[in-house]
């Protein structure tokens, strides 16, 4: 990955790392926005923000986080833009992705799924990061721009209010 | 991780999985003008696509709005489409191609000198009666060419030694002599050096494992042979699997064992172990070949300066996204991606380079993306598809 980002040029590297990465970036996006098509807009703003901004990028090795925290603040001024939708998709089941998974049901899925959606945006973001992309506090707080401190109280914020969600809903 | 985190954790991971490996949609293309043909999704009435010219349209004046429709106009039309038929064979391509044509109507295979340009048949290749041509090299003059050929299968392969003299449209069997494969042997594959003095020749024994390559010194008589570790067999899938840098040195051979990939011998170094001398460069199913492009289609073509190496591919199966693409010699990395775009690439598909300029900068490809059958050079990005008959497949041309 290293040597390609640096002989390629940009719009070969650029449409390479897309078609490596998209997946990944698109999935994070629908985890922090809750709605696909949204999500692969910002994902595609991202890309294309990596085209323009190439020829300026220090460290071409490090594309890929530039892309991730280009997902990350537009899902941001998406959220601002259009609330995501409240309402959660009929995901289909798929498979188990681990035991924990394998003892939830399909029901406490999609109502920990409602929960998530109805988490304040910092704060999905934040479980996000955290679980999904499994970063560590400081690597958030660098993601974010917020302190490692605040990364843990709102993690803590969330996950309290996640389970008044889920309380209430039951 | 208490029991909420790991359950967050879970329906996370499991929300994720609704965006599937391979449902990104193509990257659409940036709204200024880029050279085409590298993966970028051409805007359509999607929000992708009209997005760009939305906010031109509420800003400026119609003017401009009108070159974004021009612009938009462009990307969809035929900025990947290649001229047809061929203006000309393009820069460095060598004016003349050796190919075997299949044989139709009860005929037998022949070797024909086609014009690159045209197609046309412009001499024939007086092979004996009733022997089967199975492979042709050309040297770097466009003149020199050798023939394997064959009566029946099973049968030994004998070489032939030609010279074409384009001012005449003849050609002529030459009186150096040339090697053969014996009937206990399998011929696995050939190539003649770029000065037409050496020629490398794989066969493997027929009932012991094993195979061998020799190269031949053709104005000298001698040879050097050089064998397989012991045990390992069945290295060469197929014909075309040799190529010779420019330096008439340095060859570059396909195998499939032990590891498949691409392995560069330095023929001028003594020694008689393949296994030894022949150094990996780049590993087909295990190295950064696989990781990061796919399979390659066809076997990688040692470009004539000796450090890259150009073959089909396609990245990512399942997406329909493949083309040409460019890796060095020395360290198997992945250089470049050419004329690269979603297309119906994929397993079978017989996608090949056939010729490539010293730099791989310009290269003769067959079958390229939305082209099946046909040969078509392939220079910057740019596609002219060349006109001629129908070609063995895979096909069997040098040029």
């Amino acid at each position: 990955m290293t040597q390609t980002l640096r002989d390629g040029g940009a719009e070969a590297t650029v449409a390479w790392l897309y078609q490596e990465s998209a997946v990944s970036f698109i999935r994070l996006a629908h985890l922090i926005l809750g709605n696909r098509a949204a999500a692969e807009d910002v994902v595609q703003d991202a890309f294309l923000g990596l085209y323009r901004r190439w020829d300026l990028l220090a460290e071409k090795d490090k594309a890929l986080g530039y892309v991730r925290v280009s997902v990350l603040n537009g899902c941001r001024r998406a959220a601002r833009r259009t609330r995501a939708a409240e309402s959660v998709p009929g995901y289909d089941p798929g498979p188990a992705a681990s035991a924990e998974l394998a003892a939830l049901s399909m029901e406490t899925r999609r109502e920990v799924a409602r929960a998530l959606r109805s988490l304040p945006g910092r704060q999905r973001e934040v479980l996000v990061l955290t679980y999904y992309l499994e970063l560590s506090d400081q690597q958030i707080a660098q993601e974010t721009g917020i302190r490692p401190t605040t990364v843990r109280s709102t993690r803590h914020r969330a996950l309290a209010a996640l389970g008044r969600v889920l309380k209430e809903r039951s | 991780m208490n029991a909420s985190e790991s359950q967050v954790k879970a329906v996370l991971s499991w929300l994720a999985e609704e965006i599937t490996e391979d449902s990104a949609p193509p990257l659409a293309r940036p709204p200024s003008p880029s050279p085409a043909g590298l993966g970028w999704r051409e805007p359509t009435s999607r929000a992708h696509g009209v997005k760009w010219l939305a906010p031109v349209a509420a800003a400026v004046s119609v003017g401009v709005v009108a070159a974004g429709i021009v612009f938009a106009a462009s990307l969809t039309g035929g900025a990947h489409r290649p001229s047809e038929p061929a203006a000309g064979d393009g820069p460095e391509v060598p004016p003349y191609y050796f190919a075997v044509s299949p044989g139709s109507g009860g005929r037998p295979a022949q070797v024909a000198v086609r014009a690159t340009r045209t197609g046309a048949r412009v001499a024939s290749v007086p092979l004996r009666p009733g022997w089967v041509p199975i492979d042709v090299s050309v040297a770097a003059d466009d003149r020199t060419f050798v023939v394997a050929a064959r009566q029946h299968a099973g049968q030994g392969v004998t070489i032939s030694l030609f010279k074409f003299d384009p001012a005449k449209r003849r050609v002529q069997l030459s009186n150096t002599p040339a090697p053969a494969v014996p009937a206990h042997h399998v011929f696995a594959g050939f190539a003649l050096s770029p000065n037409g003095e050496r020629l490398a020749l794989a066969s493997m024994p027929r009932h012991v494992t094993g195979w061998q390559l020799q190269v031949f010194n053709l104005r000298s008589g001698g040879v050097q042979t050089w064998t397989s570790p012991a045990g390992q067999v069945y290295p060469f899938s197929e014909p075309l699997s040799m190529r010779w840098a420019a330096d008439n040195v340095t060859l570059a051979i396909n195998v499939t064992a032990p590891h498949p990939g691409v392995c560069v011998l330095r023929t001028n170094i003594p020694g008689n172990s393949a296994g030894q001398d022949c150094r990996t460069v780049l590993p087909l199913l295990t190295g950064p070949l696989a990781k990061k492009v796919g399979n390659a289609i066809s076997f990688p073509v040692l470009t004539l300066n000796g450090r890259t190496m150009v073959a089909s591919a396609t990245a990512f199966p399942g997406r329909r996204l493949g083309g040409f693409a460019q890796w060095s010699a020395r360290t198997g990395r992945l250089l470049r991606l050419l004329d690269w775009h979603p297309a119906p690439l994929g397993a079978g598909s017989q996608a090949d380079v056939l010729w490539t300029n010293a730099t791989g900068s310009v290269l003769v490809v067959y079958a390229p993306p939305h082209h099946a059958g046909r040969t078509a050079i392939l220079s910057h990005g740019q596609l002219t598809l060349l006109p001629g008959p129908a070609m063995a497949i895979p096909p069997i041309a040098a040029w």
